[in-house]
């Protein structure tokens, strides 16, 4: 009877069933992340809570494909360890050459220096002029005058250096959305 | 009818046994990165949770066999706070100590290769403490939670 528990425990999916398993999870997460990326970077970068529900309903959809009915101990935690490592090569590519930097996580791009505001980058960026005022305000700036350099992040978020004096720097907030830490 | 006896405590069991495998997973693999693609890392940890579902579970819908389950996660979690209270020595090597990445306005290279962060993670961080150069910075460090902590250089002043 012990052995039987056991065997309800420690299950496992045989060889070829777990290279599937893990094949599978490789294709599903890239196609994912693509596809999410051609969505676009910043507007995801910062994250609104459509974007949350849309992730969450993705990674539901995903399930059943991943271990594919597999359920097993040892099936799930290929499924989730073969991510983990996907995810890692992709991080030291992204490290290794910066065109795919590029391309997957985008660049900072300069919105005020000196006080002069770069209006057409903003427009390309779908920056509105409130949102950069909200966010010179959020560093105690008052007008984009006193900007010596604003700076919208990969991660959705503009950062402001402001001329003279120190930064009464607030809550750190992306521009929309959730992303709170 | 044997089996709902011996289904219960084998799937709080797996429910551990997965979630300490996930967490030591995540350690060895060195997931402690900037908060750079945010978007990537929910969707990484929500698409794991969800592989793992199953194996945890066993497939089943019972009412019986997720409270059992999620009561063990439950558990785990409550379980491990005391064991790191008592033991911060196995807290650190669990969720990793800080690391020093700045230091008197010279960066430490060392270090960023090491904690894989690269110059434009650096960078970031920087600009979003409200300065401009590394020689502004007195002090950055990669704190355990992944975010990078910026001190100032008292010299800066309003420059």
């Amino acid at each position: 009877m012990f052995a039987h528990w056991l065997q309800l425990i420690f299950s496992h999916p045989d060889l070829p069933a777990s290279l599937v398993i893990a094949a599978k999870s490789a294709v599903i997460y890239l196609f994912v992340l693509v596809g999410l990326r051609m969505l676009g970077t910043r507007e995801l970068g910062e994250m609104s809570a459509y974007d949350f529900v849309l992730i969450v309903v993705i990674a539901n959809a995903v399930q059943n494909a991943l271990v594919g009915g597999d359920n097993s101990l040892v099936g799930g935690l290929i499924s989730a360890f073969t991510l983990l490592l996907v995810n890692r090569v992709l991080q030291a590519v992204i490290e290794r050459f910066p065109a795919v930097r590029k391309g997957i996580v985008g660049e900072p791009v300069v919105l005020v220096t000196n006080g002069q505001p770069r209006w057409q980058r903003m427009q390309k960026e779908g920056i509105e002029r409130e949102e950069l005022e909200a966010a010179l305000r959020e560093h105690g700036v008052a007008s984009i005058d006193d900007v010596r350099l604003a700076v919208l992040e990969v991660d959705g978020e503009i950062s402001v250096v402001p001329k003279h004096g120190t930064v009464h720097r607030m809550r750190r907030r992306p521009v929309r959305g959730l992303r709170t830490q | 009818m044997n089996d709902t006896y011996l289904a219960l405590p084998a799937m709080a069991l797996r429910t551990v046994i997965v979630l300490s495998a996930l967490l030591v997973g995540i350690r060895l693999v060195g997931k402690r990165h900037v908060g750079e693609m945010a978007v990537d890392d929910i969707l990484l940890i929500l698409m794991m949770a969800n592989a793992v579902q199953n194996a945890m579970t066993s497939g089943s819908g019972r009412l019986l066999v997720a409270l059992a389950c999620a009561g063990s996660l439950i558990m785990a979690g409550w379980l491990a706070g005391h064991v790191f209270y008592r033991f911060p020595f196995l807290e650190r090597s669990v969720t990793g100590s800080p690391t020093v990445l700045v230091h008197g306005g010279i960066a430490i290279r060392g270090n960023l290769r090491r904690e894989h962060v690269s110059q434009e993670q650096l960078m970031l961080a920087i600009r979003k403490q409200g300065l401009v150069k590394v020689a502004d910075v007195e002090l950055a460090v990669l704190e355990a939670n992944g975010s990078i902590s910026v001190v100032p250089n008292e010299a800066k002043g309003g420059d």
